[in-house]
């Protein structure tokens, strides 16, 4: 028998991983995708919560309802050109009296590029069955649970949010584009069906998948040379026992699943 | 913001100069800010002609060659009475000002018988003022046209654009003082008398440029009027022209 | 059954995981388990405590003493001696087993001794008292081991959020082979009283008995079977 054993039902493992998601934090990453048609750089972090946890003997943790809290910053930029047919004022005249006639050369407009910048904040959803991994590295005893392959995130509700706050977002920034207001819907429209729901799942999926890959919660760690009491003063040194093995599994006893770490310690 | 500044001209501007007297009058091509007239390498060559002849126009563009300004044709002959007008059709155009050595000649300082259109590209109310204190201004105010989101609305809104709309300047006086246009269409400021103004938006000229201020009123000055010693009749002080700042 | 049962944590800490924890403990605070007076401990430190020596009249610096336990050997119900723990102890659930050595050690001889076979021709006079003669000659140290087998039970301290820590209580100390009788109960009681006072100040954190595992508020336990100290509680 271990000397040391603790274990924790589903309910009390649903809190001890409540845990250690606030213990990951929040990740980050940055870069450069595509969004359709055009380059968009981003910056995205993300933040896990929630979950319900099912326990799976002998080594699956089954985390139900896991919420991947994302907010997402990026911008694109295009030439208005490449959106709407070029446009000239046209030649205009007016009658001064007692001078004549006076008119104005046809002015073609160029239109310039523009960088358009979105913010996005959501959570998605998912199911993820994650396993057992047991580390010593660095001193430290790590058990973890890592996501088994790469779980599916269901981001189409998203994409759709996201499209619509592109033409929002969009649409504030050519109003300040001089000549462009009579056409903000025409460029509005042509920039939204460039990019359309696809283009936005596509800079979307790409950017939160790496956060759920390979996706790892730690449940247990502590350093080998672990201390029983601190130091109390010179005659009062601090005592410490070495965990010279962890273990951890998934076990069915009597009527429940539970999570079980068995740990052995030395003097 | 739109700029509306008639010392800064844009591709969406003109100015316009119609020379009355036959002969010949150098002038430069110079970047808005740019101080001193060294060279006046272009011209117009102003030819007599007949009394009553109509109004001819005539079209110099502004361009970027080399990284100099140039005026195309470089010399431009004209007759007595007819109008040059200047305009810059490259967006990348650099603010411009067309400065002759003639002092009546100058898109910074428009005299007599001058002219400055501006192609207003975005909504908003325009208060502009004479950049060189005359007190001359006016307001325009340009709204949204309506029913651009249909093809058939945007094709009304083109329309609307070859519709100039004038502004008199005679003196110190704009007609009318208060206008109002869509998105896209061009004022013209035609001055027919004038100190030598500028058609600049007040928020260029006040240190906050987000904040709009009237143009104050032009001061009144005069003499002090002593009591008059008994037996002699006080004449009524005469006004004193204003001063120019 | 399952090891949470009703609660949501469950943590077990086998015998032989409290003998390594107060292996350890004793190895860097060896003062706890060892006394003496100057004669033996000259001054405290991790190792020994120093103690003042048992005054007496004429007894000059007092009675010199020490004091040593052995590291205690912990079993906690069921019996697991193997038939070594004496019969008039009996090991019941929720209670645990104590087994060390106790060695006390006394240096004998130092007395002062007033010399009266002398006294002809002086006079009764304060200043013409005789002198006293102190008997050096003959002090050594006595020792003697005992083995000590106890009884006891786990003690919780809490010091709120349900955390606290683990200490022991002893019920019953028993000598093996003292005779006679009286002399059994005098040292029992006296081996009690020392023991349960050195082992006052040990203190095991609940989260250190389960390693930092998982979060435990205390609802139920310790409890004492199976050869383990058993809590439970909600995370």
């Amino acid at each position: 028998m271990a000397e040391i054993i603790a274990a924790v039902d589903e309910a009390g493992a649903t809190d001890v991983m409540h845990d250690a998601e606030s213990q990951l934090g929040t990740q980050g990453d940055s870069g450069s995708s595509s969004l359709g048609p055009f380059n968009a750089s981003y910056g995205a972090s993300v933040f896990f919560s929630g979950g319900v946890i099912d326990l799976r003997p002998p080594d699956v943790i089954r985390v139900q309802d896991l919420h991947m809290n994302y907010s997402l910053n990026f911008t694109f930029s295009f030439d208005i050109s490449d959106i709407i047919p070029d446009f000239c004022l046209p030649r205009v005249c007016v009658n001064v009296p007692c001078v004549g006639r006076v008119c104005t050369p046809r002015i073609c407009i160029n239109w310039p590029t523009v960088t358009i910048p979105v913010s996005y904040s959501d959570f998605v959803l998912f199911t993820g069955d994650f396993k057992l991994d047991i580390v010593l590295s660095g001193g430290f005893w790590d058990v973890g649970v890592v996501v088994v392959g790469i779980p599916n995130l269901q981001i189409s509700a998203a994409a759709a949010a996201i499209l619509i706050l592109i033409g929002l977002s969009a649409a504030a920034v050519l109003l300040a584009v001089p000549f462009i207001g009579p056409l903000l819907a025409l460029v509005v429209a042509g920039v939204t069906a460039a990019i359309a729901i696809a283009g936005v799942t596509g800079l979307l999926g790409p950017i939160l998948t790496p956060f759920v890959s390979g996706l790892r919660f730690s449940v247990y760690r502590q350093p080998q040379n672990f201390e029983v009491v601190p130091a109390s003063g010179a005659i009062d040194p601090a005592v410490r026992v070495t965990l010279d093995a962890v273990a951890a599994e998934v076990a069915h006893n009597g009527t429940e699943d539970e999570l079980v770490l068995s740990i052995d310690i030395s003097p | 913001m739109d700029t509306l500044d008639s010392r800064a001209l844009r591709y969406t501007d003109c100015f316009g100069q119609r020379f009355m007297r036959a002969g010949r009058f150098p002038y430069a091509v110079v970047r808005t800010g740019q101080q001193g007239l060294t060279d006046a390498p272009f011209a117009v060559i102003v030819d007599k002609g007949a009394d009553g002849r109509p109004m001819d126009q005539h079209e110099v563009t502004v361009n970027v060659v080399d990284r100099r300004l140039v005026a195309q044709p470089a010399e431009l002959r004209i007759v007595e009475g007819d109008m040059v007008l200047w305009n810059a059709p490259e967006g990348d155009t650099p603010p411009y000002a067309i400065a002759g050595e003639k002092e009546f000649f100058s898109s910074a300082a428009l005299q007599n018988e001058s002219g400055f259109t501006h192609a207003f590209g975005l909504p908003g109310e325009y208060e502009w003022r004479d950049a060189n204190g005359s007190g001359l201004g006016g307001t325009v105010i340009v709204r949204p046209p309506e029913g651009t989101d249909t093809e058939a609305g945007r094709r009304r809104w083109m329309d609307q654009l070859a519709e100039g709309a004038l502004v008199m300047i005679d003196g110190r006086r704009a007609d009318p003082a208060k206008l109002e246009i869509v998105t896209g269409q061009t004022v013209f400021f035609i001055v027919v008398k004038a100190p030598g103004i500028t058609i600049t938006d007040v928020r260029l000229l006040e240190r906050d440029p987000t904040r709009i201020v009237k143009p104050e009123p032009a001061r009144r000055t005069g003499r002090v009027v002593k009591p008059a010693a008994k037996g002699r009749t006080v004449k009524k002080a005469k006004k004193a022209p204003a001063k120019r700042r | 059954m399952s090891l949470t049962e009703a609660e949501h944590v469950f943590a077990g800490l086998h015998e032989d995981g409290i003998n390594d924890f107060l292996t350890a403990f004793f190895r860097v605070r060896r003062h706890h388990l060892r006394y003496g007076s100057s004669f033996f401990v000259p001054a405290t430190n991790a190792s020994e405590t120093r103690m003042d020596a048992i005054p007496f009249p004429n007894v000059p610096g007092g009675i010199q003493w020490a004091v040593e336990f052995a590291i205690p050997t912990v079993d906690f119900f069921k019996d697991s001696s193997g038939g070594g723990m004496p019969s008039q102890l009996v090991l019941d659930i929720n209670h645990l087993s104590l087994h060390t050595r106790c060695v006390i050690s006394l240096v004998c001889g130092l007395v002062r001794v007033r010399d009266h076979g002398d006294d002809r021709g002086h006079d009764d006079k304060p200043d013409d008292k005789p002198p006293d003669r102190q008997a050096f000659g003959s002090a050594h140290v006595e020792r003697a081991v005992f083995d000590v087998w106890a009884i006891g039970h786990p003690v919780t301290r809490f010091t709120g959020g349900g955390s606290g820590s683990l200490g022991f209580a002893i019920d019953a100390v028993e000598l093996v082979d003292i005779t006679p009788d009286p002399l059994e109960s005098l040292l029992e009681c006296l081996i009690q009283t020392l023991l349960q006072a050195a082992l006052v100040d040990v203190a095991l954190p609940f989260r250190s008995l389960r390693a930092g595992a998982f979060s435990l508020t205390l609802q139920r336990g310790p409890e004492i079977e199976d050869d383990q100290a058993k809590v439970y509680g909600t995370t």
